[in-house]
């Protein structure tokens, strides 16, 4: 990251200037953010209806929708934009790519919108109802300024990953930073322009990630008071809301799951005419466990000091380095892999596409995951233990692992599993780092998305969903789960936090 | 020999300090409360104990052995200080036996034996497979302690242990905690913001505010002796009665001559700030109609106004504004017999102390 900066500056003030005033930079701004405020917009009229809807009504088969509202993380954006592409050829340009995004997106607002909407204590609605409020009132003064940090953080959240998304994007044909970057990087007599949009980009999702982390942090502060909360009473529906109601959730369950469930049946039909090749599917699979596997290896071990520092201790230089690592979800993949290609090749020229190198753009990437899921986890193991097991004679290590640890790993491994899962399905970084003839299951969906072999490209994105599908489950065992017995509360905020972080750690990125 | 002796202790998390020099010396064998409100620094004197954290000066000695010093720290694990922790925090992960042994060597087989033993002290025989998660409040404070206790520790630690059960509850924990300790003689701390739980359980109490160990002593002369106004404040219910004028040994207030228990103070003592102050219980009401065949007794007390009664059942404490301004408590066993608005005469009995409330 800071060589991309070195190699900026390295390229002269006039080139740069060049590079930032050209038509080409604005018109991608543009288009950039024209895709995701759209998404915004998207997931805020995909999701509202839906978690409103959830958390709130009688409406039938509830625990089924939930599930549907939840299951568009499982199957990564750019196989869902493969599935409508291959469905419908003729779909191409921003709309579109609003279109897809929106649909794989919004479960980032949904879920932490409907736990939020589902956990607000009755008691407070009820008073502001007894104060002489009416319902449109209630829910503009009181509901929605306590839902507003949560779902303000998804919403973001959804801003951020279709800021850095890249296969999509590509695959519609939309010049936003990630597809101008990594074109002008192929073309590479024009590296400078990249490394100057890479840093724009940068800039671009460190705001939305700062906004995010500053609102999500209102949202924890929010807990007052203690006691056992009450969820609001749902709103009996009449059988005429009731059928629109279901027309809507089954609406939206249709553009989500069923047009790409439909394609990719369609296609793996298609694929069994044409020649699939298992032993090239197999070396796919095995290029993305062996690459995905020493990446979480690296991030754990990066990301575990971190983690206990940052669950334990709120000293100044903790907070700094969590923040920095925050930060790292402002790394699109594109970024990671144009500044290592840079790096590599300045630096280490040995290194230029080894599995290696690759290995360690997994672990930059997904380390904020990594701490993310291990952080929470120590973090929910009272401090009281650790102590007690020190007065009763164990020494510090061995009090945090008989102790602290030993409740943790659980969420430890968790975490690092979801590194590995989520590596697996990484795009762009592969594509730029990989060893020469080195494939996984990502690149392949890619390159044969590329020339409109849809058919053959059936299985790789079947696979791809069947791997996304195991963080998808996780998340939603992780909300489910009630905390271990006999540690901490299960306060309104509490869930809403582990949803978000749920959502975070899950995300299908 | 002093179990525990703290010298000049002085904590701080980096701002002003929290507790700001205190020195206690606990004998063997004894149950000390450390009696305070929130914020008066008694949790973070029991942290530095127990070498959660490291005092900014003074010592810390524990059996003889310093423990804490300028020079000198030793962790948790080698002070031999056993602790019950609020809510007992029992390891969710461990069963009730492994709980107990966590602190015992790992030769099984004495381990099993101290358990068993253990277990039968704190009354759960029988439960040692048990998971924390299935026993009562109650259940897994007796663990917690049982678990503390396994290692023979030289000091005993507890941090409000009882606070988190309910009422009827908690006053069974604490006289089956306060028989067991008895028995096994083990010198324990015990931290608490509840007055009725130090007074009743401890041998001596100290109360702390601001950080400073204000009383220290046994429990009825905290209560009846409070040598500053804070603390008579903090520890039960008060009546505080402005000074009008001092002869000799009593004083002239609101309730009339008040005689005065203590040294006679000195006339430059006694300023604008300066309080009689007595128990509730040491008032006593008179009707001030007839009732029945007793005729109105106008000769006694200080006239006054029932303002409100609020009744305990085994006593009640009735709210009277007197006649010249002051409002004053006063205790009946039982009910009081008078109803809000009621004229009464309220008469002392016993003497009252002086204190001056401190200038801020």
């Amino acid at each position: 990251m800071l060589y991309l900066i070195v190699r900026t500056l390295d390229a002269g003030w006039a080139s740069i200037v060049a590079a930032l005033w050209r038509e080409r930079t604005l018109d991608t701004t543009i288009t950039s953010l024209v895709l995701v405020i759209g998404v915004m917009i998207g997931c805020l009229i995909l999701a509202v209806p839906t978690a409103w809807l959830l958390a709130r009504t009688s409406i039938p088969g509830r625990p089924f929708f939930l599930v549907t509202a939840a299951l568009p993380l499982a199957v990564p954006s750019y196989v869902m934009a493969y599935a409508w592409i291959a469905e419908f050829p003729g779909m191409s340009g921003i709309w579109a790519a609003i279109l897809v995004m929106s649909l794989a997106t919004f479960p980032y607002l949904a879920i932490p919108l409907t736990a939020a909407l589902r956990t607000i204590d009755a008691g407070q609605e009820e008073a502001a109802r007894s104060l002489g409020l009416g319902p449109w009132a209630t829910t503009r003064r009181v509901t929605l300024p306590m839902v507003w940090p949560a779902a303000a953080a998804g919403l973001l959240l959804a801003a951020l990953y279709t800021l850095s998304e890249f296969g999509t994007v590509a695959i519609f044909r939309v010049d936003a930073f990630t597809r101008v970057i990594f074109t002008a990087y192929r073309a590479s007599f024009d590296r400078t322009s990249a490394a100057v949009l890479s840093l724009l980009l940068v800039l671009l999702a460190l705001i939305l990630v700062i906004i995010e982390a500053r609102v999500r942090g209102r949202a924890q502060r929010w807990r007052i008071g203690s006691g056992v909360s009450r969820p609001a009473p749902r709103q009996q529906l009449s059988p005429s809301a009731t059928v629109a109601g279901l027309a809507w959730l089954i609406g939206v369950g249709l553009l989500a799951l069923g047009v790409p469930a439909w394609s990719l049946t369609q296609r793996l039909m298609e694929s069994r005419q044409t020649d699939f090749d298992i032993s090239e599917m197999l070396g796919a699979i095995a290029g993305s466990i062996s690459a995905s596997a020493i990446g979480a290896a690296i991030a754990l071990a990066l990301a575990l000091p971190i983690a206990v520092l940052a669950a334990r201790y709120t000293s100044r230089l903790v907070k700094g380095i969590e923040g920095g690592a925050f930060l790292g979800h402002a790394l699109p993949g594109v970024v990671v892999g144009l500044s290592l290609v840079f790096l590599t090749l300045a630096v280490l020229p040995a290194a230029y596409q080894t599995l290696i190198t690759l290995a360690f753009a997994y672990a930059v990437l997904f380390l904020p995951k990594a701490i993310g899921a291990s952080r929470a986890s120590i973090a929910a193991v009272p401090p009281v233990l650790e102590s007690t097991a020190r007065s009763l004679g164990r020494g510090p290590l061995r009090a945090w692992f008989t102790v602290t640890g030993r409740l943790a790993w659980p969420g430890i491994a968790a975490g690092a599993l979801l590194v590995l899962l989520t590596a697996m399905k990484e795009l762009p970084a592969t594509l730029m780092l990989r060893p020469t003839g080195f494939d996984t299951l990502a690149t392949e969906l890619w390159t044969r998305t590329e020339i409109e072999a849809f058919g053959a490209a059936a299985p790789y994105a079947l696979a791809m969903i069947l791997l996304a599908s195991v963080p998808a489950w996780l998340m939603g065992r992780w909300l489910s789960r009630t905390p271990d017995a006999g540690i901490a509360g299960n306060t309104h905020h509490d869930e809403v936090v582990r949803a978000q972080e749920a959502a975070y750690v899950g995300g299908a990125r | 020999m002093s179990a525990l002796a703290v010298a000049d202790v002085v904590i701080g998390y980096g701002g002003p300090p929290v507790v700001r020099g205190v020195s206690l010396d606990v004998i063997d064998r004894e149950f000390l409360a450390i009696l305070g409100a929130s914020g008066s620094g008694k949790t973070t004197l029991l942290r530095a104990i127990a070498g959660y954290l490291r005092p900014t000066s003074g010592t810390i000695t524990v059996a003889g052995e310093l423990v804490a010093g300028p020079h000198t720290f030793v962790p948790p694990e080698k002070r031999r200080i056993g602790v019950v922790p609020q809510e007992g925090a029992l390891f969710p992960h461990l069963d009730v036996a492994g709980n107990i042994a966590f602190g015992l060597s790992r030769d099984k087989k004495s381990a099993r034996a101290r358990v068993e033993q253990l277990l039968e002290m704190v009354d759960l025989q029988g439960l040692g497979k048990a998971r924390p998660h299935e026993l009562s409040g109650g259940q897994q404070q007796r663990v917690a302690l049982a678990r503390a206790l396994a290692p023979e520790p030289a000091l005993l630690l507890l941090d409000e242990p009882f606070s988190s059960l309910d009422a009827a509850l908690r006053s069974e924990v604490r006289t089956q905690v306060r028989t067991l300790l008895r028995e096994v003689g083990t010198t324990t701390i015990l931290v608490t913001h509840d007055q009725e739980e130090a007074l009743s359980l401890a041998d001596r109490v100290a109360v702390m505010a601001d950080g400073l160990v204000q009383q220290i002593g046994a429990p009825w002369s905290i209560y009846e002796q409070p040598t500053t106004l804070e603390v008579a404040r903090f520890v039960g219910d008060l009546v505080e009665l402005p000074v009008n004028s001092v002869e000799d040994a009593s004083v002239q207030t609101a309730l009339g001559p008040i005689h005065l228990i203590g040294e006679a103070p000195a006339p430059a003592d006694i300023t604008s700030r300066t309080r009689v102050v007595l128990r509730p219980e040491q008032l006593v009401l008179v009707a001030d109609r007839a009732v029945g065949d007793v005729p109105a007794d106008h000769h006694r007390g200080t006239r006054g106004v029932v303002e409100a009664i609020s009744y305990h059942g085994h006593d009640s404490l009735t709210t009277v504004r007197l006649d010249d301004g002051p409002v004053v408590a006063v205790r009946a066993a039982g009910g009081s017999g008078v109803a809000p608005g009621d004229a009464v005469r309220v008469v002392v009995t016993g003497g009252g102390r002086l204190l001056s409330d401190p200038v801020v």
